[in-house]
């Protein structure tokens, strides 16, 4: 007896002085080395392979686009330093010399077209094939020139640019795609240096890159799924950065004195679709413009979300070009709702309303508030999650969705076409809705080439969005971030983080 | 690997009519007062809740228990992030957390007792088939083939407690099994059997009475397990769905406001905890009453 | 004694077999993962050639055999989320998630057997009360609520040890103690039910009733006795515990391959989820086997009374 109390003595203190020299919180090994705390890990560390938000993010600190967007979201150079229309269907692009990957292989011309061509190759399973599909082929003019041929003109051109991430021709045929993507290279602000899959991938400064030295050394991406102890990671300076928080968990970073709260409207809006293909009672303007006028979008903001984020009129966030603040918002009317309802012969209305859960900040919870609202003024609603990312996708492509449907909505392009064709159009495969006259006019503006008309019919468009009420208008998504307080560092209107934003 | 529960140390040491000894103990009393308790406010639960579970207030969301400041009086354990009353959460949730526990723990009884019971009477191969069947299913992580069953045929409360029972028999398979094989070996059996009895008057009249003991025991441990297993579902968004309210969920849900609004995830959990160490306790006390050396 | 082991592993290969027709059936009924795998503008005839590609179209006999053959050889395909081949994946994450199981088992071990012996010898008074409540305690929590609580305790307010993360020793231990916590009762429940039974054979009476101090007596006979069911138990523990490393891996994010399942199992990643619980099937069924001859071993008795059925 006396043999196993002493074994186990020994185990426990040794358990004990494990624990007693555990490295001191801050966990990252610099000074000036960081750590970012995510919800997943990246999918891939190739570029082409992903169209993954938090991937992207990723990525963006290992390659570098043909042009980008500062922290206004304007366009500014990248790896291309001047671009202009040569002819309608033609745009040339002047590169920037004296570029290498970190490997030392060159950036040049061949790096475009190959980069480019490598995404339409028949095997390769890239879901990036539809952001380039108005381009018809990359001219080499020479070694710092390549031209784009586009099919149809598009002046969506320059945005496109901004999703052109380089890859290094000669490495990734020498290497082959599998290598490519778990030893990446690009010409980015920072170098790869490991992958642990679900674990870290580590990153550190590239002191010759063009835009110049970092002052973040050294990087640690940490996939923390939960919640909890994603905000645990933080409080205890295991993280410095960590994003996602939801407006409910805000009274515990406050409350910690070394870090603090940063926010920033995002580029992804959240609505509630009505699935007017499905016909019957949806297909009357008058039932959705009901259904607007019976749910207090402001009031859920302003509780389940504690005003962390701002309606929508339409279909387009303020912080994409083509918005028009002048188109009005639906009130919150119940006695309107019920006059419609019945002037449309629907005073005894059921619907289902589907949301999926976790995917946005506090979906499942808003998508109950909604509900419970709609029933309250006449029109009794179900509310039926899908906890499941890939069923619920599912259901909106394969268009076999509930009555209402929740969606979260942000391109990284941030070109107005792609925030009403995709979810709008006629047969699109996120769309649910279907009007003529609505289609007519998205396809003038995508190819209207002249800045002034093509706001114009923007803002058009969006008026008869509003009108038609396709949508339950719901609201532009605060992105929450938690920021240890030795970062300096605020967030950007895209969604994205750049490692090359960060200071001390 | 399913035979491990010998036979001969079950066989030599028990009781032929096991003796129910009427011992009083702590364990069993409060076992019994908690188990009576949540299960008659679980049924009471449309009589006793102060409000409608499914009704969101949200202009009182997130109000503490009514003895902490910003407490409300009609809403004495809080309310959660969208305004509804956690009291008549948890007493409508406890009906389906018992309920669906109560039908697992069945269901999969039903299914382990009589596949233990053809293995360990007919011997030979039948018992080798199902034996190895039960070793398939202990081999994979229940977890997992849990997840893997509800993605199939989507999360409702019928699937969940399908799919629970499905993973679980074989606890009751093993040890009903074990007792058959002895049960076997026993004369009046033999005794019955060279009269010519058929088997399965047999196996009920004889061999399943004093398999009983096992079954119960297992029983009342399955339902804890049950209990938490349901939480561990909805922990994964597989449970029953909302807006259905069960203490897994509110746990589930709940578990990220732990450090700022306690109440939403304390009360669900300390329900769970309590029913599942009554549970447990109960089980523990029929076990030593009925045979302290029953290996389960 | 031959016979035996051959008869044991010739149950083993017929137990893997069963889970792979299970494990590949399974799968067939979660619908189809292609819409997932393309992006949000593919076509029908994309799908059709996904489809195509992966052998979707073929008879589910043919699917199952080609299954069966590649998987015998280890080749489970490539990741379709992650396009490398799922072994690989499940080779990077496999040591995580045994040290996170076999730190949990340890403690599990090192509380529960002390308790459960504890409990034996005071039967029925205050401490076997307690130690049994104790054990109790941690299996009636779910492991969820249980790790956030502990991240919460003694990661942010005592900052004894990382909240999240894989990051050496100190890393293991609360994510090692929410798993260990579930396994506690059982565990003291078998040590002390098997302490029970020891106690009361003839022989420990005896050396009791001469005289020898309990102490001595409880070690040199009776511990060793009794730890015989605990060798079968621990093998048992372990699936339990993989699968409570599912939920503890995702709560601490320890890169796993717990997490990797259910990543796996949300996106219809086919071959890397019937990699996944083959793997973890034919890792249970060889350390029951393992264990079964161990206990064979220390008591050959168990031989005979089997071949007797």
């Amino acid at each position: 007896m006396r043999r196993i109390f002493q074994s186990l003595a020994t185990i426990l203190a040794a358990f004990v002085t494990m624990a007693g020299a555990a490295p001191d919180p801050a966990w990252a090994a610099g000074e000036r080395d960081i750590t970012v705390a995510q919800g997943i890990d990246a999918e891939f560390l190739d570029v082409q392979m992903t169209n993954n938000i938090v991937t992207l993010i990723i990525n963006t600190s290992i390659y570098d686009t043909l042009l980008t967007r500062d922290k206004q979201l304007q366009l500014v150079p990248a790896l291309a330093t001047s671009h202009r229309l040569v002819s309608e269907k033609v745009w040339e692009v002047k590169l920037r010399p004296g570029v290498t990957f970190h490997n030392g292989e060159p950036f040049d011309a061949t790096a475009v077209k190959f980069s480019f061509e490598r995404i339409y190759r028949a095997d390769f399973k890239s879901p990036q094939k539809g952001w380039f599909s108005t381009i018809e082929r990359v001219e080499i003019v020479d070694p710092h020139t390549v031209r784009f041929h586009t099919k149809v003109p598009d002046p969506a051109m320059p945005a496109r640019m901004t999703l052109m991430y380089q890859l290094a021709p000669k490495y990734v045929a020498q290497v082959g795609d599998v290598q490519a993507n778990l030893k990446p290279v690009g010409t980015g602000p920072f170098k790869f240096v490991e992958w642990t899959k679900n674990d870290r991938i580590i990153v550190e400064a590239n002191d010759a890159h063009w835009s110049g030295k970092p002052a973040v050394r050294r990087a640690t991406w940490r996939p923390i799924p939960e919640l909890g102890a994603r905000i645990a990671a933080l409080q205890t300076g295991q993280a410095d950065l960590i994003v996602n928080v939801p407006p409910d968990q805000l009274q515990t970073l406050t409350a910690t004195r070394s870090v603090r709260v940063e926010k920033m409207p995002s580029c992804r809006i959240i609505y509630f679709g009505i699935a007017q293909i499905k016909g019957g009672a949806l297909a009357d303007r008058r039932v959705r413009q009901a259904i607007n006028h019976a749910v207090d979008v402001q009031g859920i903001l302003d509780s389940v979300l504690q005003g962390n984020g701002k309606r929508i009129n339409s279909s387009m966030p303020p912080n994409v070009w083509g918005y028009d603040p002048s188109i009005p918002f639906y009130d919150y009317n119940p006695k309107k709702a019920k006059e419609l309802l019945a002037a449309a012969g629907q005073t005894n209305l059921q619907l289902t309303l589907q949301a999926p859960n976790g995917r946005w900040a506090m979906d499942k919870d808003i998508a109950q508030a909604v509900a419970g609202q709609l029933t309250e003024n006449g029109i009794k609603t179900n509310v039926k999650i899908i906890g499941e990312w890939g069923s619920y996708v599912r259901s909106v492509l394969d268009h076999k969705t509930e009555d209402i449907f929740m969606n979260g909505w942000c391109l990284p392009s941030l070109e107005p076409d792609h925030w009403v064709t995709p979810n709008l159009h006629t047969g699109e495969p996120v769309s649910q809705y279907s009007n003529l006259e609505v289609d007519k006019l998205m396809e003038q503006a995508r190819a209207e080439m002249n800045t002034e008309k093509r706001k114009q019919l923007y803002s058009q468009l969006l008026r008869l969005i509003r009108d038609d009420a396709p949508w339950i208008f719901g609201y532009q998504q605060m992105d929450i971030y938690g920021v240890n307080n030795r970062l300096k560092w605020t967030p950007r209107g895209d969604e994205s983080i750049r490692l090359t934003e960060i200071g001390f | 690997m399913s035979d491990a529960v010998s036979p001969a140390a079950v066989a030599d040491l028990r009781p032929v009519a096991p003796a129910v000894r009427r011992r009083l103990s702590f364990r069993a009393v409060f076992g019994i007062v908690v188990l009576l308790l949540m299960g008659g406010a679980a049924l009471a639960a449309p009589q006793i809740s102060p409000w409608d579970p499914g009704r969101q207030m949200l202009v009182k969301r997130l109000r503490p228990p009514m003895w902490q400041e910003r407490g409300l009086r009609e809403h004495p354990l809080g309310t959660d992030h969208l305004g509804r009353d956690i009291l008549s959460r948890i007493l409508y949730g406890g009906r389906i957390s018992l309920g669906v526990g109560l039908s697992a723990v069945t269901l999969s009884g039903l299914i382990g007792v009589t596949l233990g019971l053809l293995a360990g009477f007919h011997g030979g191969r039948t018992d080798a088939f199902i034996m190895r069947v039960v070793d398939v299913f202990l081999a994979i992580p229940y977890i997992l083939l849990a997840m893997g069953v509800v993605f199939a045929l989507g999360p409702s409360l019928l699937n969940v407690i399908l799919v629970m029972a499905v993973t679980r028999w074989v606890q009751f398979a093993r040890i009903v099994r074990a007792d058959v094989l002895s049960i076997r070996e026993r004369e009046f059996v033999s005794g019955a059997r060279a009269r010519g009895n058929r088997s399965v008057r047999l196996l009920l009249k004889h061999v399943l009475p004093n398999a009983l003991t096992p079954i119960i025991v297992v029983a009342t441990l399955e339902l804890a397990f049950m209990i938490i297993y349901e939480s561990a579902l909805s922990f994964l968004g597989l449970g029953v769905q909302p807006p259905t309210p069960t203490w897994g969920w509110m746990l589930s849900d709940g578990r990220n406001y732990v450090a700022t609004a306690w109440w939403l995830a304390t009360f669900p959990g300390l329900a769970i905890m309590l029913t599942v160490l009554a549970v447990n306790l109960l089980g523990d006390w029929l076990r030593d009453t009925l045979d302290p050396r029953l290996k389960v | 004694m031959l016979a035996y082991v051959l008869r044991r592993l010739l149950q083993s290969v017929l137990v893997l077999l069963g889970v792979s027709v299970i494990v590949f059936g399974l799968l067939h009924l979660t619908g189809d993962p292609t819409r997932l795998l393309l992006p949000l503008e593919a076509r029908e005839e994309d799908v059709r050639q996904l489809r195509a590609l992966l052998g979707l179209d073929d008879p589910l006999w043919v699917q199952y055999l080609r299954f069966l053959s590649r998987a015998v050889r280890g080749d489970f395909g490539l990741s379709f989320k992650h396009q490398v081949p799922a072994l690989t994946l499940i080779r990077q994450t496999l040591p995580a998630t045994l040290e996170l199981t076999a730190a949990g088992l340890a403690l599990a071990l090192v509380v529960a057997v002390p308790a459960g012996i504890l409990a034996a010898l005071r039967r029925n008074s205050l401490l076997d009360a307690v130690c049994s409540v104790g054990v109790l305690l941690g299996q009636a929590m779910p492991v969820y609520w249980l790790g956030l609580l502990l991240i919460l305790v003694f990661a942010v307010w005592l900052g004894w040890f990382p909240a999240a993360g894989r990051d050496g020793p100190a890393s293991l231990v609360l994510p090692a103690t929410a798993l260990g916590a579930f396994s506690m009762a059982r565990i003291a429940r078998m040590a002390r039910s098997g302490m029970l039974e020891v106690l009361a054979q003839d022989y420990v009476r005896t050396a009791r009733a001469a005289g020898l101090r309990t102490f001595v007596v409880t070690y040199k006979y009776a511990l060793k006795n009794a730890a015989i069911p605990l060798v079968t138990i621990v093998g048992l523990e372990f699936g339990i515990l993989l699968g409570g490393a599912v939920i503890t891996e995702t709560i601490f994010a320890w890169p796993g391959v717990g997490r990797l399942a259910v990543d796996a199992i949300f996106s219809r990643d086919y071959p890397l989820v019937q990699a996944i619980v083959a793997m973890l099937a034919t890792l249970f069924v060889l350390i029951n086997l393992a264990m079964d001859l161990v206990y064979t071993y220390l008591d050959p008795r168990i031989v005979f009374v089997r071949s007797k059925q």
